[in-house]
């Protein structure tokens, strides 16, 4: 009888000990997977910022260490997004659009701790003092609850739509940085940077070094040069009808205008080329009212 | 009795409410993306009616756009495909999910009159629970990947008829049910009456170029 009673010890002690050690595993199993997220998440934090970095100050945007700081990363993204829409001339804040909502998007998810504290504090508040009012303590109860969930729910969806734009700008973001430096892969390169991880700091990595290094400001005065170029001399010159050339005759003496093109032929050398053009058409302009007037 | 038949006809309401709302929306999303296909010159335009080709149409706009800035990509063929994979994953999912649950029953149903366990129950039992969880992940990420696909064509579908604040209408439409896309039914509409209003003057110059 004792050598049965302890065969059940034993056999209790052995099943005890099985249990612990599959504890033990599965404990360990989950600091392992733990320990792995972690460490995803960290890498891929330190690429991202790192390609940013790079990126930011390769394109001479200011700050760019504030790559490496959580919210202030999402300004960095901001800025390189508005440089690329600027180049396609198009305006859109997007410097500020993105810092404020990784502000609100943050900042509510705080927010939300506290007003649901704060709720659930005012409806036990509001449904006790009902309830000591009127006496029926099942109607109060049923009160509170209801104003709890309606109050979460709207509160839950204004946060959801808030995270939703703040995620919607970022991809959008991150997908004109993608454009802006491999513009044949953006597409790729964009899903990869949502659906696997570690995959969007491998993504930003490569496109470090890429898009546009020469200075983008150098093509705005060539571009606003053109018009004035091809529409006012041409306009000038074609003018065929009679009353109009004897406006000019009289309002325009010869030889203040032979003057003026005399002194600015020195000038001419020092121009750029389409100004120089301008100037070029402007003379033969002149010279062909001289002509007419003549 | 009167309360249960007014709770009935307030569900009633209340659905036919949302059914005239989504058709509203999808009434003025259809008419702004016929009009904008129409004035780009896309063939078959009246596709921007039906639920799955009207992403074929957005597509079409979003290649338009990046055309304009230089860039070639087949948005309108990425969208269908996206389309029709998250379709697949969802009809399997839910055939995969109803039998699955009946398989479940049974073998509970089974095991509650017999006294020992079954254990190629259990296993084909946590088997199929990962492969239905597989067929989940593949269905969130395809529907990840088409929303962003979408939502990346809408902004390029904004930017070709806003010039301004393109940002704010295509958040409005992303994020705001009824009035985003009667944002962009007014969107196209303003476009439109600019790009005529614009066109008009260049034709009367060319004439009276030609006269003189």
């Amino acid at each position: 009888m004792i050598a049965v009673s302890e065969k059940t010890r034993g056999g209790i002690i052995m099943e005890a000990a099985g249990v612990g050690a599959i504890v033990v595993i599965l404990l360990i199993l989950l600091m392992v997977i733990y320990l792995g997220i972690l460490g995803i998440a960290i890498g891929d934090y330190v690429m991202q910022a790192y390609a940013l970095y790079k990126l930011a100050a390769r394109r001479g945007i200011e700050n760019p260490w504030l790559a490496w700081i959580p919210v202030a990363q999402d300004w960095i993204i901001g800025a390189l997004a508005e440089q690329y829409d600027i180049r396609k001339q198009k305006q859109n804040p997007w410097k500020k659009i993105m810092i404020v909502m990784a502000i609100i998007s943050i900042g509510s998810a705080f927010v939300m701790q506290i007003v649901s504290y704060i709720i659930s504090f005012a409806a036990s508040a509001f449904g006790t003092a009902s309830a000591a009012i009127s006496g029926d303590s099942e109607t109060a109860g049923i009160a509170v609850v209801v104003l709890m969930f309606v109050v979460m729910i709207l509160v839950l969806c204004v946060l959801s739509v808030v995270q939703m734009a703040y995620y919607y700008c970022q991809t959008l973001c991150i997908f004109k940085i993608f454009e802006s430096t491999v513009p044949e892969k953006a597409l790729k390169y964009i899903l990869l940077y949502l659906l696997v991880p570690l995959a969007g700091g491998i993504c930003l990595l490569k496109c470090k070094e890429k898009g546009y290094p020469e200075p983008f400001c150098s093509s705005q005065p060539f571009q606003s040069a053109v018009p004035v170029m091809n529409v006012t001399p041409v306009q000038e010159i074609e003018v065929p009808v009679e009353e109009e050339m004897s406006v000019q005759e009289t309002e325009v003496p010869v030889e203040e205008e032979v003057s003026v093109s005399e002194t600015e032929v020195p000038i001419k050398e020092e121009m750029s080329v389409p100004e120089a053009d301008a100037a070029a058409l402007a003379t033969e302009s002149q010279n062909v009212d001289e002509e007419v007037s003549l | 009795m009167v309360s249960s038949i007014g709770i009935i006809v307030l569900i009633l309401f209340l659905s036919l409410l949302f059914m005239a709302w989504v058709a509203i929306e999808y009434i003025l999303t259809a008419v702004g993306l016929y009009r904008l296909s129409a004035a780009h010159q896309i063939s078959n335009p009246w596709m921007s009616w039906l639920p799955l080709f009207k992403d074929w149409i957005i597509g079409k706009l979003a290649e338009k756009e990046d055309e304009s800035h230089g860039i070639r990509r087949k948005w309108s063929m990425v969208l269908i495909i996206m389309d029709v994979i998250v379709l697949c994953s969802a009809i399997i999912f839910w055939i995969a999910y109803v039998i699955y649950l009946i398989s479940v029953i049974g073998t509970v149903a089974s095991q509650s009159y017999s006294s020992e366990l079954d254990e190629t129950a259990i296993v084909t039992i946590v088997v199929g629970l990962i492969l239905l969880i597989l067929v989940a992940v593949v269905m969130s990420l395809s529907a990840t990947a088409a929303t962003t696909c979408q939502m990346l064509c809408m902004y390029k579908v904004f930017e070709i008829c806003v010039s301004k604040g393109t940002w704010k209408s295509w958040l409005i439409y992303m994020l705001v049910p009824i009035y985003g896309s009667y944002r962009l039914y007014r969107c196209v509409n303003q476009w439109i009456a600019q790009q005529h209003s614009s066109i008009d003057p260049d034709i009367e110059y060319q004439q009276t170029e030609t006269y003189l």
